[in-house]
């Protein structure tokens, strides 16, 4: 059985006007929803928030932990999974409208009392309705492709090729010889630099590569070693403390066990 | 889809994990007192809060490009304290947000921080805005901001990718004080290079116990110190077999092998 599929059969995509009173029902169903959640008394919230917050974690647990059929990749829960997927990416649209909301109210009100760089947030304004237009109406255009081609990629490009200049001042600044931690730094960052380039690794390339003990003074060699033998194992002692932090968190939320976090101080005030 | 029959061992390992941090947690609510070392990176929160007292100008908190998950709720829990510091002195803050639904939530936090403080009215509903989902467009944005309004202080939480260096060096460049934390580990030499303080690694999740020094959290705290153990004496005896064949330890080798 698969869920998208009943789900598709029973709820057949609208078309033309059938669409957008779809679209304006699912919204006061949201609406509705919404206003329940508010309504209910704090102690109910929060139990509801942790009965929620629980079942979703205990789908994805099961559906990790419970063996699956033999000779497929499926168990029994398999098949929700892009159900559930998609019901967060629903989730996640609602709150774009409200990032979009507090764009249009902060730059508004900037224009309204003309204060200071109020010309930067009309053209921002205006490039959110012409780029909104063209997605909308005119995707399949050149215009549409040249606005997202031509301008915004352009942009984007424009600004990460000043990290050229902001790795050249962030370095100036971490191989200052000012200690002997930095002195140390310093000669590993030019061993490696020396390794990975063709001059740098020139300079030794008459030592044998292999075979000997003085292939270990190779340029190349040494970079390599300090590469991954010393900062790998420091990144992936960085990992399995990350990971473990990051179960604990799960496991914390997953239980509700977040004290003073955000939603529990949340239900607590009402 | 992966599943715990794809590989037993890591599944049992992660279940093990869990039992640990659980049984920590709980012993932490039943009163067993711990202690967490000094972390000088949240230590410099509140002097980085006063120095911008002094200044007159307002504190940077940029959750990076953080989603509405684990992450960046540990990202907006760190800026809730740092809020509730900055609204004792009356500092002015900006939260620029990438993702929509944690801007959502910023600003409640936000909102119910000041509360917390005991001055709701000073809250100001243009410091948390979304700015834009687009790596580069959020980047440009946090830059300019940071350039026009002179930050003293900014604090940088969350998933960072290659715009970290952009915020770090323009904080450098208007001699803002920097406190850095994020879990992109290919990031963390750029915090380090360019932030006064930088949180490495699990300092990030320990954070907020440090801060509140909440029970349930340290306990959690404590918990993955002892899973961290548990992965070192794995690490030790892994050496040991193979370093050692007489030891006849393969099927420990084997435990660990990928593939």
């Amino acid at each position: 059985m698969n869920l998208q599929r009943f789900l598709a059969s029973a709820f057949p995509a609208a078309h033309g006007h059938w669409r957008w009173l779809a679209i304006v029902l699912a919204a006061a169903g949201c609406g509705i929803m919404f206003f329940v959640l508010q309504a209910l008394p704090g102690r109910a919230r929060k139990a509801l928030i942790a009965a929620v917050t629980f079942l979703a974690g205990l789908f994805y647990a099961l559906e990790f932990f419970w063996p699956v059929r033999r000779g497929t990749d499926e168990n029994f829960l398999t098949f929700a999974v892009p159900t559930v997927g998609n019901v967060i990416n629903v989730l996640a649209a609602f709150t774009l409208g409200l990032g979009v909301f507090s764009l249009v109210r902060i730059h508004s009100s900037k224009i309204v009392k003309l204060r200071e760089g109020w010309p930067n947030s009309v053209v921002l304004l205006v490039s959110i309705v012409v780029m909104a237009v063209a997605g909308l109406r005119f995707e399949e255009t050149r215009f549409f492709r040249s606005l997202f081609r031509d301008v915004l990629n352009s942009f984007d490009a424009a600004m990460f090729a000043t990290l050229a200049f902001f790795i050249i001042s962030a370095a100036y600044r971490a191989f200052r010889v000012k200690s002997a931690e930095a002195t140390l730094l310093m000669g590993a960052a030019l061993v490696v630099m020396l390794g990975q380039i063709p001059i740098g690794q020139y300079l030794t390339h008459w030592i044998p590569e292999k075979g000997s003990f003085a292939s270990l003074l190779r340029l190349d060699n040494i970079s390599n070693w300090l590469l991954l033998t010393v900062n790998a194992p420091a990144t992936r002692a960085i990992g399995f403390g990350l990971g473990i932090g990051g179960l604990a968190i799960a496991l914390r939320l997953w239980l509700s066990l977040e004290r003073g976090a955000f939603f529990e101080a949340k239900a607590d005030e009402s | 889809m992966t599943h715990a029959s794809d590989r037993w061992e890591s599944a049992m390992l992660i279940a093990l994990l869990s039992v640990i941090v659980l049984v920590t947690i709980i012993t932490a609510q039943r009163g067993r007192k711990y202690f967490i070392r000094r972390i000088p990176g949240l230590n410099a929160i509140d002097e980085a809060v006063g120095r911008a007292t002094e200044m007159g100008r307002p504190l940077l908190m940029v959750p990076g490009l953080s989603a509405l998950g684990v992450v960046g709720l540990q990202a907006l829990t760190i800026f809730s304290y740092i809020i509730k510091t900055a609204a004792k002195f009356g500092n002015r803050l900006i939260m620029p947000c990438a993702d929509s639904a944690l801007y959502t939530v910023a600003e409640e936090v936000v909102r119910d921080s000041y509360a917390a403080a005991g001055k709701p009215e000073e809250y100001d509903p243009n410091s948390v805005y979304f700015l834009s989902d687009r790596q580069f467009a959020f980047a440009s944005g946090v830059a300019g901001t940071i350039f026009r309004e002179k930050v003293a202080a900014s604090f940088l939480f969350g998933d960072f990718y290659a715009e970290s260096l952009i915020f770090a060096e323009a904080g450098q460049q208007v001699g803002a004080i920097q406190v850095a934390g994020t879990v992109s580990t290919t990031q963390l030499p750029f915090f380090i290079a360019s932030c006064d303080y930088t949180i490495i690694g699990d300092e990030y999740y320990a954070a907020s116990a440090y801060i509140s020094r909440e029970p349930t959290l340290l306990g959690s705290l404590v918990g993955q110190d002892y899973c961290k153990l548990l992965f070192l004496l794995v690490i030790l005896l892994g050496v040991l077999a193979v370093s050692i064949p007489k030891l006849h330890m393969d099927w420990f080798v084997q435990w660990f092998t990928l593939g």
